[in-house]
Order: C-alpha cells, then structure tokens, then sequence
C-alpha cells in the first residue's frame, strides 16, 4: 500500500513575472517501509519537491496523498506523523541544543521528552552538546542536531533533503546504517534527496531520476544502472547531467 | 598614508547597502522628521495650556501607553524575524504548527511582555516623578486592553509586509508605528493637528485613548461614551484587517518559498 501518492505535481515559481517550471507534474508513489531517492543535478526540483511534501511551499497543480489522505486539506494532522532533516536550515542560534529540541519535543506532543532527547543525542554521538548553544557548534554538529530534531516524534515518514553533507564519512556511515536500522526495525519510510551516489545506492530500494523538474526514470538502483550500462548510479547521474539521458 | 581607493571603496559598499536596504534609508530621513514633528507640536501645546501644573502627569502618562502600543506591535513582527535571522523558520512550519498557533502565542508573548513593561514604567513614574498612573482609575483598564488590540491589529499588519517582502523591510518591525506617533495624540490634543492630519488621527483607536487619559489627568473628566464605543469599532475592524493581511502574507510566503529562504 503506498503511504505517499504524488500526482501530477507542478511548481511555478513567480507565475505572472518571470515564471520558473521548478516541477513539471511529476507523479510517483513510495511504500511503507521503503525508502525512496530523489535524484537530479542543483535546480532538477529535489529540494522543491521535498518542501511541498513538508508543507512548506504551496504547488501550483497536483494532489498529494499521505496516510491515505489529501495533505492539502490535512496537513497538520498528517505532519504529526512526519518529520525533515535538511542541510538547508537551522534551529535557534541563542538557545541550547537541548532547549531547541526541547521546543521541538514540545511541538510535536511528546510526553517523554527528555528521555527522547537523552537517547537521540546518544544515538547521533552528541550528548555533550547538550547544553552548548545552537549558534556555536560545527556544521557537522548541526548537522547532528538537525537529524535528533527530525526523529524527535519517531516520525512513519521521514524525508531528509543531503541529510549528510557536512559530516565525517565515518559518522555519515554510522548515521546512514542507523537509519536503516529504523526501517527495518519500525518500517520507517524515507524520502531522500542527496548528492552522495553511494550513500542513495546503500540506502535506496527505489530512486527518481529528475531532470529539469520532470521524472526521467524510476526503478531500483542497480536496475537503473543496469538501463543504462553503467557500474553505477554515478556514471547514471553524470549522463542525466550532460544532457546525454533527454 | 591614507589610500584613497580603499576609503572610496568602503564608502561605495555603504552607499551599496543604503540603495539595497530600505531601512538604513528610513535613519537618513524618517527617524528626524518623526522627532521634530513630536517635539514642535508638543511645544505649541505646552505654550497653550491652561492647567499648566498637570501637564507633565499627562505627558508622562501619555509616554507610558505609547510604550505599551509600540513594544506590544514591535514584539509581533520580531518573533518573526528572531526565526527568520537564525534559519529556524523552515523547521518550525514543518511541524504542525499552525498559523493561529503561531499568532497566539505571539499574542499572549507580546502580552506577558507588555504586562512586565507597564508595571515597571508605572512603578517608575511613581517613584521619580511622584506620577500614579493607577490613580485614572477604572478606565485604565479599558483603554489599556484597547491598546493590546490595537497593536495587535498593527503588529499583525507589519508581519504581514514581514511575510511578503522579507528581511529588506525588517526595519518596519521598530519604525512603520512612527507613523502614527505624531498624529495620535500622545502628548497633544489631536485639535492642534493641521486639519487633515486631525482627520486622520480620527480613524486611529489610540487617538481617542490618549485624548481620554489627558481628559483624566488634567481635568478629571471621564470620556464621552461615544469615543468608547469608537475605539471598540475601530479595534475591532483593525484587527479583522490586521489578521487578514497576516494570513495573506503568509499564504503568499508559501507560494514563493520565502519560508524556505527567507532574506
């Protein structure tokens, strides 16, 4: 059964001056459980396609369903059960790691906060940032941050727009087998949007190919280089790049 | 040795950012015109007064509300610019946070805030100018619930501007209220107003609150009921416009993905 049904989604940006196509109706479905990429090179519509599926842009034309029901009429009942980690956005500059997650706790209703908190910040290897203010830590560590925000309400969908850009590789590897870990264990869905080829192929069951805010292919990673006649989803993406896939 | 090429240099950067920022315009020009305005009508009506001995307690009084109409107002429009500086905004929608959700707890954070303001303000005038503001008794009340409303309505307004052009017009947050400050009757009547700026100070709610608290200081006199029932009209249709414009902001905001990128 499909948990997200995107059809025909457009985005126009400036519709009266100057419009921009960011999405040109594109329609796809992910399953519980699943976890789903979306590729493209900058401007092919990621980000923009993850943003309305977050409620935080309005599309143009299109329908959305997720749990099975429309996200335009309920959108806050269905964000209570999803959650994003983006590279694109922070949290509070002048609050604490812990106070920040705390508002976020807080947000989403979760009785158990603290305890929540204490287990995430284990989890991603920061539990002594805790009191350390938003505004003075790393990249990485927002990075870190931002991914215990995003589990914060143990989330059924989790999209996550270069969830790990800016991290180690070492710690990039220990997060992507603990998300992972959440889809196996609690049939988590994902929907990720990355420019790290190995780390979609690692986590992907099935990836989007999008090209100038049209869905160019969908199937699983080996098969889509295998379409190709490429090693891999690399060699996939650097064709669609040069224009070689239109 | 002074290079001149470095000096020109830094001069073209500000004069870069005064020709991009609407708000380092607004210091060259408003902020000046807005004090000489307050200070040269105040001084035609002090030159005026008859009860000369009252006229501080009402100029006082007068400051303090206009503190209370500012700060409730600014503290709207600041909220949301404290999420927009630190990139919090987008993490923020992307919970169910709903916009009334937002705009309440606005409200009631400019309303604990405003509570702190006024008490300190009036402990204060009380202790160095010997000023009671309590002692204009029950109406007090009434026209300070009326100036919550009315800078609600207006700070709504402001974040309104806020949500469709962005951190470019942030200045408005502190400085679109000026606007008002010299026709609402702060520390004059709104009669000595050239006439048709007097006719604008009418459709402000404010005007009729400061008229009526120099009526009280001074005179002792309690305000038509009329002005009362006025304040309530205009309160209530300012606020009406204050929300819709506010929603409409919003709605904007999400159509251009300003809450993704808000600058």
């Amino acid at each position: 059964m499909s948990i997200v049904e995107v059809k025909d989604l457009k985005k126009v940006y400036s519709p009266k001056k100057n419009p921009v196509e960011a999405l040109r109706g594109i329609s796809f479905s992910v399953q519980k459980g699943e976890a789903f990429g979306i590729l493209g090179v900058n401007g092919a519509g990621k980000s923009t396609t993850l943003n309305i599926l977050i409620g935080l842009l309005a599309p143009t034309a299109g329908t959305i369903q997720i749990f099975g029901t429309d996200f335009a009429t309920h959108e806050e009942k269905v964000k209570e059960r999803m959650n994003i980690a983006t590279a694109y956005a922070d949290l509070a500059n002048n609050l604490s790691v812990y106070r920040n997650l705390k508002v976020f706790g807080l947000m989403y209703g979760i009785a158990g906060y603290e305890r929540k908190i204490t287990e995430l910040l284990n989890v991603f290897g920061i539990e002594h940032l805790r009191d350390k203010w938003f505004g003075d830590l790393s990249a990485g560590e927002r990075t870190r941050v931002n991914l215990c925000k995003s589990l914060i309400n143990d989330p059924e969908i989790l999209l996550l727009d270069e969830p790990t850009a800016s991290l180690d590789p070492s710690i990039a590897a220990k997060i992507r087998t603990h998300l992972l870990h959440l889809k196996e264990e609690k049939k988590l869905t994902i929907i990720v949007t990355s420019h790290n080829m190995q780390e979609v192929e690692q986590m992907c069951d099935r990836v989007a190919l999008l090209h100038k805010g049209r869905i160019y292919m969908i199937d699983t990673p080996e098969l889509l280089a295998k379409a190709h006649k490429a090693p891999g989803l690399e060699e996939v993406f650097i064709k669609l790049a040069k224009g070689e896939l239109e | 040795m002074i290079a001149r090429h470095r000096v020109r240099a830094f001069m073209l950067r500000h004069l870069y950012e005064i020709s991009a920022t609407f708000d380092r315009k607004m210091d060259i020009i408003f902020w000046p015109t807005i004090d000489l305005l307050i200070f040269g009508l105040l001084s035609v009506y002090i030159q005026r007064l008859d009860v000369a001995t009252n006229a501080a307690a009402a100029i006082i009084g007068g400051l303090m509300l206009w503190t209370l109409v500012y700060n409730i107002q600014r503290d709207i429009s600041v909220t949301l610019l404290e999420d927009t500086w630190s990139r919090n905004l987008y993490n923020l929608f992307s919970t169910p946070l709903k916009l009334s959700e937002m705009l309440i707890g606005t409200l009631l954070l400019s309303l604990g805030k405003a509570i702190l303001t006024i008490s300190f303000t009036t402990f204060l005038a009380w202790q160095i100018f010997h000023f009671n503001l309590l002692s204009v008794g029950f109406m007090l009340g009434f026209y300070i619930l009326n100036i919550f409303v009315f800078g609600w309505a207006f700070g709504c307004f402001t974040a309104s501007i806020i949500f469709r052009f962005g951190t470019r017009v942030q200045i408005f947050a502190w400085s679109l209220i000026a606007v008002l400050y010299p026709i609402s009757g702060v520390f004059y009547p709104i009669s000595i107003l050239p006439g048709p700026l007097a006719s604008v100070a009418r459709l402000i709610p404010v005007s009729y609150i400061f008229e009526g608290l120099r009526g009280l200081i001074l005179h002792q006199s309690l305000p038509p009921v009329s002005d009362l029932a006025v304040i309530l009209l205009l309160n209530a249709f300012y606020l009406a416009l204050g929300i819709i414009f506010f929603v409409r902001g919003f709605k904007s905001a999400k159509e251009r993905g300003w809450l993704i990128h808000p600058i």
